[in-house]
């Protein structure tokens, strides 16, 4: 909250300052010269005082102040920072039931507006095709001060995300309200995954590894993974996607399901059939996929042992086995809402200013009338 | 020179009196003391308050209704004479009415006058004084004396300074004892004043009107200023605010002097300051209370 100049050097033009003082100086050789009969009674008087003496003062001191506003105008004055109260802003998905929300918020004072580009507000149309939604609330965020409030409504699944987990300057109220009631054919769901873990009667060494890694998987994203592990035998889920045999060799049910466009991993150590999609720093072969009909084995390299596989024991081991079994997917920029509520992060905000130039321009207008009354008033009088 | 009708108005309830009066010949309007026979008839004047009822002429009165008084030639022997003082500082004129200088105040108050004298039938002579021009108009009466009187007066400018003593000692000998003089000047110049209290050391009756402008009266200047003297040609510069009470304070007392010597020679001296209206003085040295008291 203070006041700045965006061009300092524009009070150089207070040097001007200089012209009006001059032109009032009250100039010695210019006294009236007046006749007068009685001169001899007059006496010759004490010469007036050496300091400077000004004529007209009124009119002296409005031209200084004209001069001084006219040079912080030149100067370009702005007002920093925000003298406006605090907003509550509250910011909808365009998927979401606007009734039901109105009823979840309550009544409370606020400005509802539509989160798509421009921000336009609740009364207009929800907007239609899908927004990028965290670039929106990153820009939102920004253009807000720092004393707002920013609430957001968003239905269970929210889609147009980016690579980039949200982490905004505000503390957002991530609120889930309930969906639009409308059915589009071409809406996907964020993925639920099924993966599926087939033991043998007697486990393999180093299984323990993988099933750490699928644990891994459904911990950090719990709604998208489902993990079915069973002994063999037990016939896979549908849908399933991967499969993890965590025995010798699969059985030609298996083999079929492979080839209808399932993914198998194996632990066998066969890793020289297929196209090597795994080095270690050695150029080691750490897996290889072998293509079967359309879907794929994937060979491991056997045994499953910290000595041997020394990146069974990276924290990044998870992740590479999730690309192993499953394929190489479009990133989706779906998410579960409450999965992806933004965090805060400490950041600085561009503060809002406000030019005061039309301020000043309205200023100097009416000094400028008051100056030329003045002046041509002392003539009259 | 012509006078403005409500100034003409204001002049009907003046008299010229003279305080000696001399011996002269008639009946007048000025108590004497021969009287005698072989009045020349000049006029009828009609009647008017204040004149003596013996005076009114009966006949005519049961002829035409109406009151008239008859005036003879020889009736009047007062002899007026105005002295002008047309010097450069008679020039001096408030900023404020700048065409109406000292010197005009002095021709009206003599046009004035001359109309009073003319009304009562006294004779009247002009002189004007300066450097440049010496005018001088013998007396006489009638209205082209008065003619002659006030193109002069008109065609008088003011400049230079007071001729001397030597060159006007031939005028003043026309000036005969018991008439009656009138100085119109500021008073500026110690050489009219010293012949006005010699002129009434010897039997004239000399009255004595001093012109001021507003501004010698109240010094309304500010600021730094420089003055210059008209006849002199000096100048003087000076801050107004601070020598404006020393300046009233030494006029004042110079105006005081000035009348304390005259009123010790018998002169009757008044002010007249530029901004008041033009029959004041003539009030008060010709109003109908003097004429009262003279009357008696």
């Amino acid at each position: 909250m203070s006041v700045a100049l965006l061009v300092p050097m524009g009070l150089l033009a207070l040097a001007g300052l200089l012209i009006p003082l001059l032109i009032h100086l009250i100039r010695r050789p210019e006294q009236d010269i007046s006749d007068f009969a009685a001169l001899r009674w007059l006496r010759e008087s004490v010469r007036p005082k050496r300091r400077l003496r000004f004529d007209d003062l009124w009119l002296l001191l409005t031209r200084l102040v004209l001069v001084s506003l006219a040079a912080l105008l030149i100067a370009m004055p702005i007002f920093r920072g925000d003298w406006r109260t605090a907003h509550h802003v509250i910011v909808a998905d365009g998927g979401i039931d606007l009734a039901a929300a109105r009823m979840q918020v309550g009544e409370i004072e606020a400005d509802w507006r539509w989160l798509a580009p421009g921000f336009p507000s609740i009364e207009e149309a929800a907007p239609t095709i899908a927004q990028p939604v965290s670039s929106l609330l990153r820009e939102l965020d920004s253009t807000l001060a720092r004393e707002d409030r920013l609430t957001v409504l968003v239905p269970a699944q929210v889609a147009g995300l980016d690579a980039q987990r949200i982490a905004l300057v505000h503390a957002v109220d991530w609120q889930e309200v309930a969906a639009k009631a409308q059915t589009s054919a071409t809406d996907q769901g964020p993925t639920t995954r099924t993966i599926a873990v087939r033991h043998g009667p007697e486990p393999i060494s180093g299984d323990r590894y993988l099933r750490a890694a699928v644990e891994v998987w459904s911990s950090l994203s719990p709604d998208q993974w489902q993990i079915d592990d069973q002994p063999l035998g037990i016939p896979l889920p549908a849908k399933t996607e991967g499969l993890i045999w965590l025995d010798a060799a699969f059985p030609g049910s298996i083999k079929s399901w492979v080839e209808k466009g399932g993914r198998v991993l194996v632990v066998d150590g066969k890793v020289g059939q297929g196209e090597p999609v795994w080095r270690d720093e050695q150029s080691e072969i750490l897996a290889s996929e072998e293509r079967l009909g359309r879907g794929a084995v994937v060979h491991l390299q056997s045994p499953l042992s910290p000595r041997s596989l020394p990146v069974l024991l990276d924290a990044d081991f998870p992740r590479r086995l999730q690309e192993l079994i499953l394929p190489a997917t479009r990133p989706s920029d779906r998410a579960f809402s409450r999965e992806v509520e933004p965090s805060v992060v400490e950041r600085a905000l561009a503060d809002r200013d406000t030019s005061l130039i039309p301020l000043i321009g309205l200023l100097l207008a009416l000094v400028f009338l008051l100056e030329r009354v003045l002046a041509t008033h002392r003539k009259v009088a | 020179m012509i006078l403005p009708d409500e100034l003409r108005a204001r002049l009907r309830d003046l008299r010229l009196v003279a305080r000696s009066t001399a011996g002269g010949d008639g009946l007048g309007m000025h108590a004497s003391r021969s009287r005698g026979a072989g009045l020349e008839f000049a006029q009828y004047r009609g009647y008017e308050p204040g004149d003596e009822p013996r005076r009114i002429d009966w006949k005519l009165f049961a002829r035409s209704d109406r009151y008239f008084v008859r005036e003879a030639e020889r009736d009047s022997p007062l002899t007026l004479w105005i002295v002008i003082d047309a010097s450069a500082s008679m020039a001096q004129a408030d900023r404020a009415r700048a065409n109406y200088s000292k010197l005009d105040a002095a021709k009206l108050l003599g046009a004035c006058v001359i109309e009073l004298a003319l009304r009562q039938g006294d004779r009247f002579g002009l002189i004007g004084l300066s450097t440049e021009q010496l005018r001088f108009i013998p007396e006489g009466a009638g209205p082209r004396q008065r003619d002659r009187c006030l193109l002069e007066l008109d065609q008088l400018a003011s400049g230079g300074a007071l001729p001397d003593a030597t060159q006007l000692k031939p005028f003043w000998e026309r000036i005969r004892p018991g008439s009656l003089v009138l100085v119109l000047s500021d008073c500026f110049d110690d050489g009219l004043v010293e012949l006005a209290m010699r002129l009434s050391a010897a039997r004239r009756e000399v009255l004595s009107i001093q012109l001021i402008s507003a501004e010698e009266r109240d010094f309304p200047f500010r600021n730094g200023h420089r003055f210059r003297d008209q006849e002199t040609g000096a100048e003087l510069r000076v801050d107004a605010r601070t020598a404006r009470d020393d300046f009233i304070a030494r006029f004042a007392a110079a105006r005081a002097e000035l009348a304390k010597r005259l009123a010790a020679t018998g002169v009757r001296h008044i002010e007249h300051v530029l901004d008041e209206p033009i029959d004041k003085p003539l009030r008060r040295l010709f109003g109908a209370s003097q004429s009262m008291v003279e009357r008696r």
